[in-house]
């Protein structure tokens, strides 16, 4: 296995019955990178995070962690990864200290005060129940437990959820502090963009079962283009469009076409030109922007909004 | 960073801090568990008390364990499933396994910890309720340590439920479809532990069905609950443990089936059996019954002479219900009583106390506030007191005493069984003497001693157990003991009577009855000596062939009349459903097998079922069953792309298991989704990576135009 590079998939499938969920899925996370895994509810992250640890078999494919076959992790490879599901596990009849007490027993290098830092962090109070936390403080302790064993690999599967901002930012400055050290990666799916856009440096998009982005952030941001198309007069922007290669997301107002494409060239150029629009202006697009392009459905209605006209004109507008 | 070693003994502290938990974790189901087994407990002794005081026969019956069967099975079950099912999916499944510690040390933690709840839930009332009926003046009854033993076994046949909820909690099954099969295996040994003599049997029978589902539950866990990620032991463990469940599922299914769809046949139309009797004139006659289920009803519906031929007289429906009016018999006595009979055989051994004492009774019951045992360990008649539990005293051959100490001379030699129906009438058979036992007096007198060189096998009477007898006079009450030389018929009162020399005709018979016609001409009696239900005695059972011999006046002899087989209902003849479903060639292999050792042994092969169908037929059915089972197999296994050492095993699985084997097959393979190859248009399994007809490979995902991939990270 090439140093660089902790977690590998290749052609990783997976079925329930007879709806595939993860569809081919072959990647490289490399090492010492925040790596940022997103798609929709239901597209196959926590699927195929399961598969990567070897909580769930593969239907097809195989995958490596620390260059172990998943199905197969020994104890001091499993020793050396941090995970933290979404439902926060634990168990709810233990108090925070026992948490920690109890989860200590297993790891061989549980930092204590990593521990005590995160819950101090958190405002716990060691005495009290898991069961009587809140969502915000589960999530703290749930970090706590995650963090202290000092993982050289952090699986965090959508950490963030339900939780209210501050808690939310809790969490994000607890990531990127222990991102300090280069050479631990953290492994992340998330639905808050702007969360991805502050720690991510690597970015891996699930559409629908199948990935569609691998690449640096950067990568991303400058690849993903969104051009206006000025209609002036009496012209009209199309009311449909030919196939555009690379169309992610189209809004559109009354004089105005706003398309966001994956990585344009000349051929989507000319492309574009025989829209027929007086102006085409290139316009900066976010990370945000980007991701949500792949994010919704493809073309004109992959949000509820760009079905409508005058609201889509005011949004895009905006 | 480098790997890090774990430190040099990590296991233990895991383990402890996993048994830690599971034990804290669980309390409460352990505490519902204690309750339920307790409130069982409770019930048991309760009734066994009501009845103690009502003066019902309870046989000295283990009696507190029954509902303990049934509360440390579901004890074990509800430990078993709640260790489970609260870890065993989803992210709680990641917390539990994704930690550094192997995961059968996970599951041996779990397991040790329910265990010890286990043992605390069950083994704490079993040890109060052995104490509470060890202590004298808790229950009207003898004791001995070895009463506890039924309990013990039930305890640890709880494991096997316990380890089989771990398994059906953890099995990746359909609830409607397999996932409740491995309960089977736990069921069967609770069959089994209830039907075996020894103690040793039921432990060694605990200890497989442990090892057995305790392996596949722990294959399970460890694998995540799916069948292919298991080890080859684990998956024949699985294997071995569905088999019970499907086949009792399988004949459960089978048997509503042919109850609800099938029984109007016989229903209408009866099972018809042929058997004889003693009529009231004192011939011997050929009875033909028919036998009606729903409702249930059996009734004579014609008399035939011994060739068959119809007899006249009884054509009229009501003379044939009083055909054998008149005639008197006796309970038969057993001519081998080293042998034991099928009662005798359920009685006895571990889960009995047959073998400790015997309960007498006396018909008019004697007084319900006593209750009186003949305990075999000292040779005497033990007294107690109902309502207080007290022992009152003992009798022995010289008569009863009160108080706690033991006559000096006791009964000599072991206590005969004289037949089913044992001590209705209280005569008891030792080798050398038989004794009258009066319990509503407490007395008692030797009313037979055999000569010199003789042994007594068996006594009954006639007794009075029927208010017709009295109508009959002193003729009617009468006693028979078969010793080692002759049958002997005396009075009630030990006088009178006549014997007969057991003949080398009757040598080889199990038991004889003694009956007497008294409204015939000279009131004959007749020695009717018959197979019984005591097996190998001369390898026949049940209904076998008979030999009667009848004596006139004077008690000598007038006839002797061979007895042919009774025939018993025909129905089975005919090829059922259930035959099909346990058709295999290991089912008629092991009779052939069996057969070949009767008869290399020794012994005579006559079938005891004479009615059952042929072995050329078992034979027949059974291979074509096996063939179609095979047959199913091969193209299951064809169809989802089995490798070839798998697509033989489960083919000689289908041919040696029949139906059950492809069952078997159904319920534990996890079949997987099968789509069209673009390649060769045919069906294929999308677990490989390349299509088995046409060796295409999947193609990757349609490309829509959006990628944007970094070259090196693919």
């Amino acid at each position: 296995m090439n140093s660089g590079i902790v977690m590998q998939a290749q052609g990783l499938t997976r079925y329930f019955g007879s709806r595939k969920v993860v569809d081919q899925l072959t990647m490289d996370v490399p090492r010492g990178s925040v790596f940022a895994f997103l798609g929709r509810n239901g597209s196959g992250k926590t699927t195929t995070i399961r598969m990567l640890l070897g909580l769930t078999e593969p239907t097809r494919g195989s995958s490596t962690v620390l260059g172990h076959d998943s199905r197969h992790l020994p104890p001091e490879v499993i020793a050396r990864i941090g995970y933290m599901s979404e439902s926060h596990s634990m168990y709810e009849w233990m108090t925070v200290r026992q948490c920690g007490a109890y989860q200590a027993r297993f790891y061989p290098r549980w930092n204590a005060k990593v521990f005590d830092s995160i819950v101090g962090h958190f405002h716990l109070d060691l005495r009290a129940k898991a069961a009587d936390l809140s969502r915000g403080e589960r999530a703290g302790l749930s970090l706590a437990m995650t963090l202290a064993p000092e993982p050289e690999l952090l699986i965090l599967d959508d950490p963030a959820i339900g939780l209210d901002p501050v808690a939310r930012r809790s969490l994000l400055e607890s990531m990127i502090y222990i991102t300090r050290d280069s050479d631990r990666t953290i492994f992340f799916s998330s639905h808050l963009l702007d969360d991805v856009e502050r720690v991510a440096d690597h970015i891996a998009i699930l559409d629908r079962s199948v990935l569609r982005v691998l690449c640096p952030v950067d990568i991303l941001r400058s690849s993903v283009r969104q051009f206006m198309l000025h209609y002036a007069g009496a012209a009209a922007p199309p009311t449909s469009l030919p196939p555009l290669r690379g169309l992610l997301r189209v809004r559109r107002s009354p004089s105005d076409l706003w398309l966001t494409v994956a990585a344009p060239d000349d051929a989507t150029q000319r492309e574009l030109r025989l829209l027929g629009a007086a102006t085409i202006e290139e316009v900066p697009v976010g990370l945000n922007d980007a991701v949500i392009g792949y994010l919704g459905d493809r073309g004109e209605h992959g949000f509820f909004l760009d079905g409508m006209p005058a609201l889509a004109a005011a949004g895009g507008a905006a | 960073m480098s790997d890090n070693a774990l430190p040099d003994t990590p296991g233990i502290g895991m383990l402890r801090a996993i048994v830690w938990k599971e034990l804290r974790e669980r309390l409460k189901v352990t505490f519902v568990c204690l309750v339920i087994v307790v409130a069982g407990q409770f019930i048991s002794l309760g009734f066994q008390h009501m009845m103690s005081l009502a003066g019902v026969e309870t046989g000295g019956s283990l009696f507190p364990f029954t509902f303990f069967t049934l509360t440390s099975a579901l004890s074990g079950l509800l430990i078993g499933r709640a260790q489970i099912v609260h870890e065993n999916r989803g992210d709680r499944w990641g917390f539990l396994a994704l930690r550094p510690v192997r995961r059968s040390t996970l599951f041996l933690g779990k397991a040790v910890a329910g265990i010890l709840l286990y043992s605390v839930a069950t083994g704490v009332p079993l040890a109060f309720v052995t104490a509470w009926m060890a202590a004298p003046g808790h229950r009207p009854l003898p004791w001995d340590p070895s009463m506890a033993l039924p309990g013990v076994a039930d305890m640890l046949c709880g494991l096997v439920y316990y380890f089989a909820a771990m398994l059906v909690g953890m099995r990746e099954a359909k609830w409607y479809g397999s996932r409740f099969l491995p309960l089977g295996a736990a069921i069967a040994c609770s069959g089994v532990i209830l039907y075996v003599s020894h103690f040793w049997q039921a432990l060694a029978v605990v200890a497989i069905g442990v090892a057995v589902v305790g392996m596949a539950a722990a294959a399970t866990v460890i694998g995540g609950g799916r069948y292919e990620p298991l080890s080859r032991p684990g998956r024949m463990a699985l294997g071995l443990t569905v088999m019970p469940g499907l086949t009792l599922a399988g004949t459960l299914v089978i048997g509503i089936i042919s109850l609800t769809v099938f029984s109007r046949m016989p229903a209408r139309d009866g099972f018809r059996s042929t058997g004889y009797a003693i009529a009231g004139d004192g011939s011997i006659v050929q009875r033909v019954q028919v036998q009606h289920f729903f409702p249930a009803s059996l009734q004579v519906v014609a008399v035939n002479d011994l060739q068959g031929h119809a007899i006249e007289r009884y054509q009229d429906s009501v003379a044939r219900t009083k055909l054998t009016a008149g005639v008197i018999s006796t309970p038969s006595v057993s001519l081998h009583p080293e042998v034991p009979s099928t009662l005798e055989s359920f009685e006895s051994g571990y889960r009995g106390t047959h073998d400790l004492f015997v309960q007498l009774s006396s018909l008019p019951p004697a007084s319900s506030e006593v209750s009186w045992y003949f305990v075999r360990r000292v040779g005497l008649i033990a007294a107690y007191e109902n309502r207080s539990a007290r022992l009152l005293g003992w009798m022995g051959p010289d008569g009863f005493r009160l108080g706690d100490s033991l006559p000096s001379r006791r009964f000599e030699g072991p206590l005969r069984p004289t037949s089913e129906f044992a001590y209705i009438q209280p005569v008891l058979a030792f080798p050398s003497a038989v004794y009258r036992v009066d319990l509503h007096q407490r007395g008692i007198r030797r009313v037979f001693t055999p000569s010199i060189g003789e042994i007594v096998l068996g006594a009954v009477t006639s007794g009075d157990s029927t208010a017709a007898m009295s109508a009959y006079g002193p003729r009617a009450n009468f006693d028979v003991i078969a010793t080692t030389r002759n049958v002997y018929v005396q009075a009630a009162d030990g006088t009178g009577g006549f014997s007969a020399a057991r003949d080398s005709d009757t040598v080889v018979y199990g038991t004889v009855t003694v009956s007497r016609a008294l409204l015939a001409l000279g009131t004959p009696t007749f020695f009717w000596y018959a197979a019984s239900d005591r097996p190998f005695i001369n390898g026949e059972q049940g209904t076998a062939a008979g030999h009667v011999t009848e004596f006139g006046e004077g008690n000598r002899i007038v006839a002797q009349v061979p007895i042919p087989r009774d025939t018993v209902p025909t129905a089975t003849d005919k090829l059922s459903a259930r035959d099909v479903f346990t058709a295999s060639t290991i089912s008629v292999t092991w009779r052939a097998a069996l057969q070949a050792y009767l008869r290399l042994s020794g012994r005579r092969t006559v079938s005891p079922r004479n009615w059952q169908r042929s072995e050329v037929v078992n034979w027949i059915v059974s291979t074509i069953a096996s063939l179609v089972a095979a047959a199913l197999a091969i193209l299951l296994a064809r169809l989802f792309a089995f490798e070839r050492d798998r697509r033989l095993l489960w083919t000689a699985l289908g041919f040696v298991l029949g139906p059950l084997g492809v069952l078997l097959m159904l319920s534990l393979i996890d079949w997987p989704v099968r789509e069209t190859c673009p390649g060769c248009a045919r069906k294929r399994v999308v677990t490989r990576a390349r299509c088995e007809h046409c060796d295409a490979p999947f193609l990757p995902p349609a490309l829509d135009g959006t990628e944007i991939f970094e070259p090196a990270m693919l």
